[in-house]
């Protein structure tokens, strides 16, 4: 079982679900330790520019990936979506999932100092092959994933 | 850039070498938002690096943060990041439809 935990953005802000896990993008050989949102709204994953930035990616590398156009409050954005390697850290040990992620395509120095604030997100592409557990009083969050050959568990007894 | 190429489906070395990047990043997470509030008064509106429970870096946008993260050899990928907003923010995200 995945645990989650709640934290804010700001000193006065209300508690967001978040869940750490280290993304691996086998096309460029790139990986990083990220503060996931668990974002139920999102359809898909996405790295967002701070983490884009941290990691170094150059979204011209992603040779295979495919353009996702977005769109919601706020505006659009331009994004590349790329096979990635979820791994999330639990008691039992290293939990993997293969998939996609979304790697917004805005290119440091950014015009908007708002959108470097944007974490990365957790979206349903992953979630919906969760049980997802949230008390936010509680400060608790849990994310069990279901029986789907896009998991490896860690090997048990 | 630090190109690593792993195989965390696998190779135990791989996957045990992950379990470590993580556990050393729950352990910077923790020291920053342990010391939010007092960086928030002394670094207020930059952004902060932390890296094995040491501020290594701060500066007023990501780009110079990470620069001068880089210039002691931190490996940016593995350290917890944050900004220290002097004021609230309140974020509604984009619905993704792709």
């Amino acid at each position: 079982m995945i645990q989650g935990y709640y934290a804010v953005l700001s000193e006065e802000g209300p508690p967001a679900p978040y869940v750490r896990a280290f993304v691996y993008l086998p096309e460029v050989d790139l990986g990083k330790t990220i503060h996931f949102l668990v974002d139920t709204g999102a359809d898909s994953n996405c790295l967002h520019p701070r983490d884009v930035a941290a990691m170094g990616i150059d979204p011209n590398d992603l040779h295979s990936a495919q353009p996702i156009e977005t769109a919601g409050i706020g505006g659009a954005l331009d994004y590349q979506r790329t096979e990635c390697v979820l791994l999330f850290d639990t008691t039992e040990g290293l939990v993997a999932w293969s998939g996609e992620i979304d790697i917004c395509e805005l290119q440091a120095p950014s015009p908007d100092h708002y959108l470097q604030l944007l974490p990365s997100l957790i979206g349903r592409n992953f979630l919906n092959l969760c049980h997802l557990s949230a008390n936010a009083s509680a400060n608790s969050l849990t994310i069990d994933p279901i029986p789907h050959p896009s998991f490896t568990l860690p090997n048990r007894p | 850039m630090l190109r690593e190429p792993l195989d965390p489906i696998n190779s135990p070395e791989d996957r045990a070498k992950i379990e470590g990047y993580l556990r050393q990043f729950e352990k910077d997470s923790t020291f920053l938002n342990d010391h939010r509030r007092e960086w928030t008064k002394e670094y207020p509106d930059q952004w902060v690096i932390v890296f094995n429970e040491e501020l290594v870096a701060n500066g007023p946008t990501i780009e110079s943060a990470l620069h001068a993260a880089e210039e002691k050899n931190v490996p940016t990928h593995l350290a917890a990041l944050e900004y220290l907003s002097s004021k609230p923010i309140s974020l509604i995200l984009p619905v993704m439809t792709s």
